[in-house]
């Protein structure tokens, strides 16, 4: 297996009194799409902005293309892209000049890539920077991050300001960047369909801590539903909430619904066997997950039904 | 090419899709010897991560119903062959019937009308009676 391009060794980051990164270590993996996820102030931003050299960590350090990201060399660079969350432009530009200045810096720079690109998203080349909308500068902004076929891509929120068919075509271009470029994407969003639909892996931070680093799939697979006919109420609530691996139970119009958490362990198997009626399962979606990972500050122990955060 | 996801649905992705070719393969619309879609063109046409389609043929290839021969393509192998055809195609049947089962409970009907239901069913899908000769399950068969 190939290293990751991208790896974290107790990084600490703060800002005055807030830890914005808590010591954090783990790797990304080697190529796909990572969703980062978490809440406003989780550190996300500061995770790619150290990533991308931008932030010096007081204390660990971060690893890109195996290099120290606080100094990263000029052939380290060129196979990165970013996409910050407000991109700053040369504002007296057009939108060609502008790639045309950043384009000198690549030699791998591709023109046609960039073509294509201004035709999908709708970009007129020949605009003045200064006359676009907030979406179109975001598009430009990540025109200007896949023009030289970056290996790591680090997109900080990066289809925030897209209309639905430009979230798409950006969608579209992520996943001909990972196949044709064998990239590694991180974008950072708060939206957890785009993130169950684009990406393929998941990395979760809350108060600069990880939470969860792991393919989508096996995520997902984790987090379970069981609907249950109960129509006497016969099925033993007690019991059941004893079991480890269940998270919350609850009764409505004749069924009980119990989402739980496989841990490995086989409580949830020992459940299954001890339930005698049939069980229709299903796995929840990255929208229920994302409460049960990251709970409310005020109390811990109750959980939220999902929530648009 | 009758591979369709529900990207909302209860089951991953991966899950939808690789069940969805096994059963592409027991049913015979892909043969043996056939070149699997590429993984860039099924990604644009399923709207799926390119990553998720290799995982799947990945998968597959693994349990055999997809082989990689040296320099060439990945093509169809057919159904595994320490497998046994009948219990697979029942698994399949199984897994497509379960949720029916539970809807059938849920609705309350009883078991003796839901048989007869599907019995009329399985009877009216029958290519030799025109009447219910539905394109989408019947096209590719000559």
């Amino acid at each position: 297996m190939n290293p990751s391009p991208l790896t974290f060794d107790h990084v600490l980051k703060s800002f005055d009194d807030t830890i914005a990164l808590n010591e954090i270590t783990f790797s990304m993996p080697e190529r796909g799409i990572v969703g980062l996820v978490g809440r406003n102030g989780a550190g996300k931003t500061t995770l790619l902005n150290v990533a991308a050299g931008l932030l010096i960590p007081d204390s660990g350090e971060a690893y890109t293309f195996g290099e120290p990201a606080s100094k990263l060399s000029s052939r380290a660079l060129s196979r990165l892209g970013v996409v910050p969350h407000k991109p700053q432009f040369m504002e007296t530009l057009s939108a060609e000049e502008y790639l045309r200045i950043i384009a000198n810096f690549y030699p791998t720079w591709d023109w046609e890539r960039v073509a294509t690109l201004y035709n999908a998203l709708e970009i007129e080349p020949g605009k003045r920077i200064s006359t676009l909308s907030e979406g179109q500068r975001q598009k430009l902004s990540i025109i200007a991050a896949v023009g030289h076929h970056p290996e790591l891509l680090l997109m900080d929120e990066p289809m925030s300001n897209l209309d639905p068919i430009a979230r798409s075509e950006t969608i579209r271009m992520l996943w001909q960047v990972i196949e044709e470029d064998e990239a590694l994407v991180v974008f950072s969003s708060h939206i957890l369909t785009d993130v169950e639909k684009v990406a393929d892996w998941v990395t979760c931070l809350d108060f600069g801590q990880l939470l969860a680093n792991q393919s989508l799939d096996d995520l997902r697979e984790a987090y379970l539903q069981w609907t249950v006919r109960d129509p006497d109420a016969s099925l033993d609530e007690v019991r059941i909430r004893e079991n480890k691996a269940v998270i919350s139970f609850k009764r409505e119009a004749g069924v009980v619904r119990i989402t739980l958490h496989t841990d490995g362990e086989g409580n949830a198997s020992a459940l299954r066997q001890s339930i005698q009626t049939p069980i229709e399962e299903r796995c929840l979606t990255l929208d229920e997950i994302f409460p049960i990972l990251c709970p409310p500050r005020t109390s811990k122990r109750t959980l939220p039904t999902p929530i648009v955060w | 090419m009758l591979l369709h996801i529900d990207p909302h649905s209860g089951i991953p992705i991966f899950r939808q899709l690789q069940d969805q070719i096994r059963m592409a393969i027991l049913s015979g619309l892909w043969k043996e010897g056939d070149e699997v879609p590429a993984t860039r063109a099924l990604s644009e046409s399923l709207g799926v991560n390119p990553m998720t389609i290799s995982k799947v043929y990945s998968l597959l290839e693994m349990e055999g119903w997809l082989e990689r021969r040296r320099g060439k393509p990945l093509v169809v192998k057919g159904r595994p062959s320490d497998s046994n055809e009948d219990a697979e195609r029942i698994a399949l049947l199984r897994d497509l019937l379960r949720p029916v089962a539970h809807r059938v409970r849920q609705l309350g009907i009883s078991e003796e009308l839901a048989l007869r239901e599907w019995e009329n069913l399985i009877r009216q899908s029958d290519p030799s009676s025109d009447s219910a000769n539905r394109p989408d399950s019947r096209s590719s068969r000559p």
